[in-house]
């Protein structure tokens, strides 16, 4: 079974599913092949958040930005490896992409209050507007059955179907013992969808209204090109090699190399990463993307996130590693290493990464690699850490009376840990981190606890302490295909190569070089895959 | 409370359900998301199992505790989680086929066999089951067997603790399914055993 199409999609992560939207609003026509089982990719298991600088929600509230403001933000942060064109492609199409969702396609996108950026007090920055998300999505209510079941729920977020409005309203993560759960298991029984799953369900049972063509279990296995122009795909599929011809063009939305060890030991400085993403996001698209002569950026590696596994929790045959950001911000709380030593600011996970990779050359190891999470009582009566709710204390939980005896269970250097944990709550009494600024930062507040004053993320470690092991996850990946301004993805020898676009993760971090954001990788997938449709039925179709 | 019964008609005297049933080893690995179990002593044992909760897997941990030992007629247990605040109870009736209508007597009654409307809505269910979950096991209905029984099986679990409620709103879809195919693996055991003259153990 073969297919001619306008528009032919590879991956349904944000980037696929936008570009498949864009072309069928523009009347075209447009296949979805993913070769998971189910839609969405990453982008469903992920915390839906976008960074759109000047969106029309934050006019709408007030929040003054322009193009301008968020170019110099940017490039004031990039590393100078950022390319110009692509960072003002970005930052004058993301909010056109977001609005085009909106009013075309029936996507909505709704603005969490204070979101700061991370580098809200830097040049460009701001305190709130510049993340949207959508509302959760009622399932049930807007695809049919055997749609529903293939819209890939996250197994991070599955259990509370709420979005981030309504958890800024409900006091934020800090307050979950007062959320209603009764009505969030309603919520699950009817199911409703939240965060990037949310995002990916409006897309979907937008497309599945419009009749488009989605395809799961459709791997595709390599481009087709005629006369040096890519003409098409064949993927395997349960129907067997099909090909799926494009007249306009092929755009490559399959998702970073985060799936794959064997690239990610090639290509990253740090391969010693737990996966959190979507099983096939596996760099297949950016191989076939190279067989065809493509240029390829190096960037410092992956996405890094601080992890931590919950004993027995598993999804796709491996252990599940859960995000481990939020957690770090809340007051009573810090993260040490084999020596007991802490090593950076634990409400700014980027900092923490970054320290965690840190290799030292002269004993040829990563000191900072193997860490934990260390909280005391209070932490523990007060916070969640995924289902283990505030006062639970599950028997996977290392706890002792003293540093001492907790180091020596967790086998931490035990005087490092004491004089750590004293050295910290002198001043931490008074609100202050002198060695490594937690709450410094309007990012690193807004995670803490408002409750404690005058530093929302300080507070001396008192009590019975706990502690998790920490691992170093991946999210996503930096390196990538070079692509242009208009999305398409450029040769080695410098031309586009005719008919071949990239969006999301599969293309390199050249919009933004060394800075990141939260939101930023769902905000590029939707945005270049709006890009990359619109720049592909400007040229002349085939056939 | 996420509560699930299921009954299903064995071809085997009671007698030879409840030798098989007697004896926990017999038909542990049949319980869905078994990965071991270890005996304590006569009424009590710990269980590792499995759960598929949607997109997620959990190993969890039961203590699971006999609170009635009448054979040839039932047995019932209850369960608690050891590090999940999930708590359960369940039941095995082996009796003489109930007539149209009846109920099994005890604690926790079997429900009266199903009417057409809902079997053929169970059936349908469970087809819609069964395309995802490709383990779950059919019934082998054996027509030649010797003089028939019945086997009920329900099974309640509630959780506690403030999310409570999104724990069994989860585990709420996992329930029916598990119940069925315990008993039905039970039931084709016993009927194969039956059919060749083996004892069932214990
Ligand atoms: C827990 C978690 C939370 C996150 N939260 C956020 C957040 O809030 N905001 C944010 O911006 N980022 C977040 N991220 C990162 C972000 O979700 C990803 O970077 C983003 O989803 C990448 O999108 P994408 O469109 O490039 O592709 P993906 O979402 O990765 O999708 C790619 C798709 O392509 C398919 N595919 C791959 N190869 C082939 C092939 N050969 N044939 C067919 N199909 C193929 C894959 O199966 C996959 O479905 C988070 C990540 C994680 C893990």
């Amino acid at each position: 079974m073969s297919g001619k199409y306008d528009i032919v999609i590879v991956g349904s992560g944000g980037g696929g599913l936008t570009a498949a939207l864009v072309a069928t609003s523009l009347g075209k026509s447009a296949v979805v092949l993913e070769k998971g089982p189910t839609i969405g990719g990453t982008f469903a298991y992920s915390t839906g958040l976008a960074w759109i600088p000047n969106n029309r929600h934050m006019q709408a509230a007030g929040i003054d930005d322009s193009v301008e403001e968020a170019c110099a933000h940017i490039r004031s942060l990039s590393g100078g490896r950022h390319d110009e064109a692509l960072l003002r492609s970005f930052v004058t199409n993301s909010s056109a992409a977001i609005a085009f969702l909106e009013d075309r396609c029936g996507v909505p996108f709704e603005m969490p209050d204070n979101f700061p950026d991370y580098y809200s007090e830097l040049e460009g920055g701001k305190v709130a507007g510049r993340h949207l998300s959508s509302p959760i999505f009622p399932a049930k209510e807007h695809l049919p059955d055997e749609w529903r079941s293939q819209l890939t729920n996250s197994p991070y977020y599955a259990m509370v179907p709420a979005s981030w409005k309504e958890i800024q309203g409900w006091g934020g993560f800090g307050t979950v013992a007062t959320w209603d759960w009764t009505m969030l298991a309603q919520r699950i029984r009817d199911d409703y969808r939240a965060f990037g799953s949310a995002v990916a369900g409006w897309m979907l049972a937008s497309l599945i209204r419009q009749n488009v063509a989605v395809r799961p279990h459709a791997d595709v296995r390599s481009l087709v090109v005629d006369a040096g122009r890519v003409v098409g795909v064949r993927a395997s599929t349960p129907a067997g090699d099909e090909l799926f011809e494009a007249r306009y063009g092929v755009i490559l939305a399959t998702g970073g190399y985060d799936g794959s060890e064997v690239l990610k030991r090639r290509w990253d400085p740090h391969p010693m990463t737990v996966r959190l993403g979507a099983p096939t996001v596996d760099g297949s698209g950016l191989v076939m993307a190279l067989e065809q002569g493509a240029a390829m950026a190096m960037f410092d590696g992956q996405l890094l996130v601080p992890a931590y596994n919950i004993p027995g929790e598993a999804a796709a045959d491996q252990p599940l590693y859960r995000l481990f950001i939020r957690e770090l911000c809340f007051p009573g709380s810090m993260v040490v290493n084999r020596r007991g030593k802490r090593f950076g600011d634990e409400t700014f996970y980027r900092d923490l990464c970054h320290e965690m990779v840190h290799f030292d050359p002269l004993s040829q190891e990563f000191p900072n690699l193997e860490s934990y999470f260390i909280c005391d009582q209070e932490w523990k009566d007060r916070y969640p850490l995924a289902s283990v709710m505030p006062g639970d204390v599950p028997g996977w939980m290392i706890s002792a009376d003293t540093p001492a005896e907790l180091a020596r269970k967790i086998d931490v250097d035990e005087d490092g840990l004491t004089e750590t944990i004293a050295t910290f709550n002198g001043p931490a009494s008074r609100g202050e981190d002198p060695a490594f600024g937690r709450g410094s930062t309007n990012h690193g507040r807004n995670g803490g606890d408002p409750s404690v004053q005058p530093n929302p993320c300080v507070r001396p470690l008192q009590g019975r302490l706990y502690a998790v092991r920490m691992a170093l996850g991946t999210a996503g990946t930096n390196s990538g295909l070079v692509i242009n301004h208009e999305a398409q993805v450029m040769h080695v020898r410098g031309d586009p190569i005719p008919g071949l676009y990239a969006a999301g993760n599969v293309a390199a971090n050249l919009a933004e070089g060394l800075w990141y954001n939260g939101g930023i990788s769902n905000a590029k997938g939707m945005t270049f895959g709006y890009i990359a449709v619109r720049n592909a039925l400007d040229a002349a179709p085939v056939g | 409370m996420p509560e699930v019964a299921y009954t299903t008609v064995v071809h085997a005297p009671q007698t030879a359900i409840w030798d098989f049933v007697k004896v926990m080893d017999n038909w542990a690995p049949y319980v869905t998301g078994y990965q071991s179990h270890e005996v304590i002593d006569d009424s009590d044992s710990i269980w590792t199992l499995k759960g598929d909760v949607g997109v997620l897997s959990r190993v969890v941990q039961f203590r699971v505790h006999i609170t009635e030992w009448a054979g040839p007629a039932r047995v019932a247990f209850t369960m608690s989680g050891i590090d999940e605040q999930t708590e359960g109870e369940g039941l095995f009736v082996m009796g003489p086929v109930a007539a149209e209508g009846d109920a099994a007597a005890g604690p926790a009654p079997v429900p009266p066999r199903k009417g057409w409307w809902q079997s053929l809505r169970s059936r349908v269910i469970l087809f819609f089951y069964r395309r995802s979950n490709p383990q779950q096991t059919e019934r082998i209905v054996s027509q030649t067997g010797p003089a028939a029984s019945q086997l009920a099986f329900t099974l309640r679990m509630k959780s506690g603790g403030v999310i409570g409620p999104v724990v069994d709103a989860m585990i709420e879809p996992m329930l029916a399914p598990a119940a069925e195919d315990l008993a039905n693996k039970i039931a084709n055991q016993v009927e194969r055993l039956a059919a060749h003259g083996e004892a069932s153990g214990g």
